[in-house]
């Protein structure tokens, strides 16, 4: 397939990448768009520990499902979907308690496995979530960011009226204000580059 | 402050990863409050709280790591149109990716969030 790969840090091209299968559980989903995040430019920087180079980067996946694994049920080709990268092992602590996101084994696609910098994605199906209808592939690449401002307002545990000041107003700050609005809660955002501000504002 | 007639911030959420804004979280806060750690420090980098607010503010600190079981309530929320944040996205046809992912490194403002499209699919 064709891809962006990055041969090792400050070295990035179009090329070809090989061809991914998918297992049973899996999902192959043909990316349309996705996000570029400051985690994808650690990784062309070279600043990303984890990081095995070469890889295909690409975490903020939105695309269309092209085909599905024989123990798949309910998805199936041509559905518009986006991928939640983070892919927990299933059996260390922080998986038996619900907190897959810290996995001691976390695998992340985009880090791990090729991510949407490339026409293909491999996914395990309880990642894909389908697209809301209305939504443009554009649109729903920002599930995964604003996803994390959801994961910031739930352990604030931020309600209706409450004052709640954010600290930063890079991509992730603006997210994470723009959900608390959205529960109600009374923002004030801080930053100190001020195109940021008006940004946010 | 003001806005809260100097009782602090119910929640401070910290965006920025800066350990010297990470430390003033813990005056920002008001007294029984909550503090969201979200930027991520450096490995290895200290941060520095003072250790009676612990029990004088009695406030919890959280850290908040990517996301788990958070895409559902995204999705509806972005489908909703209460979320803005897409439209100050850049579209650039994803071949262009090599040219422009360079171009962001050397110029952090250039693009405030840029999103790589399939323009031929």
């Amino acid at each position: 397939m064709k891809a962006i790969i990055i041969d090792e840090p400050r070295k990035i091209r179009v090329g070809n990448w090989e061809a991914p299968h998918i297992a049973p559980d899996q999902v192959l989903v043909e990316t349309r768009a996705t996000g570029v995040c400051a985690g994808d430019l650690y990784i062309y920087q070279g600043k990303n520990p984890y990081a095995a180079y070469p890889l295909v980067a690409g975490h903020e996946v939105a695309g269309v499902i092209v085909e599905v694994g024989a123990e798949v049920k309910g998805l199936a080709p041509g559905t518009p979907v986006v991928v939640d990268p983070f892919i927990g092992c299933g059996s260390c602590y922080p998986c038996r308690v619900g907190k897959s996101n810290c996995c001691a084994n976390l695998r992340i696609i985009g880090v791990h496995s090729p991510g949407g910098f490339g026409e293909l994605v491999v996914a395990p199906a309880r990642n894909i979530h389908r697209i809301p209808p209305g939504l443009s592939f554009t649109e729903a690449s920002f599930a995964e960011p604003v996803a994390i401002g959801v994961q910031a307002c739930r352990r604030g545990e931020i309600k209706a009226n409450e004052y709640v000041l954010v600290l930063g107003c890079g991509p992730i700050g603006l997210a994470i204000i723009e959900v608390a609005r959205a529960r109600g809660a009374r923002v004030v955002a801080t930053d100190v580059r001020e195109t940021r501000m008006e940004t946010a504002s | 402050m003001k806005q809260t007639s100097g009782e602090g911030a119910a929640v401070v959420v910290e965006a920025t990863g800066n350990e010297a804004v990470m430390e003033q979280t813990v005056n920002l806060v008001a007294a029984g409050g909550r503090i969201v750690i979200v930027g991520l420090v450096k490995e290895g980098t200290p941060v520095r709280f003072p250790g009676l607010d612990f029990t004088r503010k009695e406030m919890t600190i959280v850290g908040s790591r990517a996301s788990v079981r958070c895409f559902p309530e995204s999705l509806e929320l972005l489908a909703a149109g209460v979320i803005k944040y897409p439209k100050i996205a850049t579209t650039v046809d994803l071949w262009e990716g090599p040219r422009v992912i360079s171009e962001l490194v050397d110029e952090p403002g250039k693009y405030h969030k840029l999103v790589l499209v399939r323009s031929e699919a």
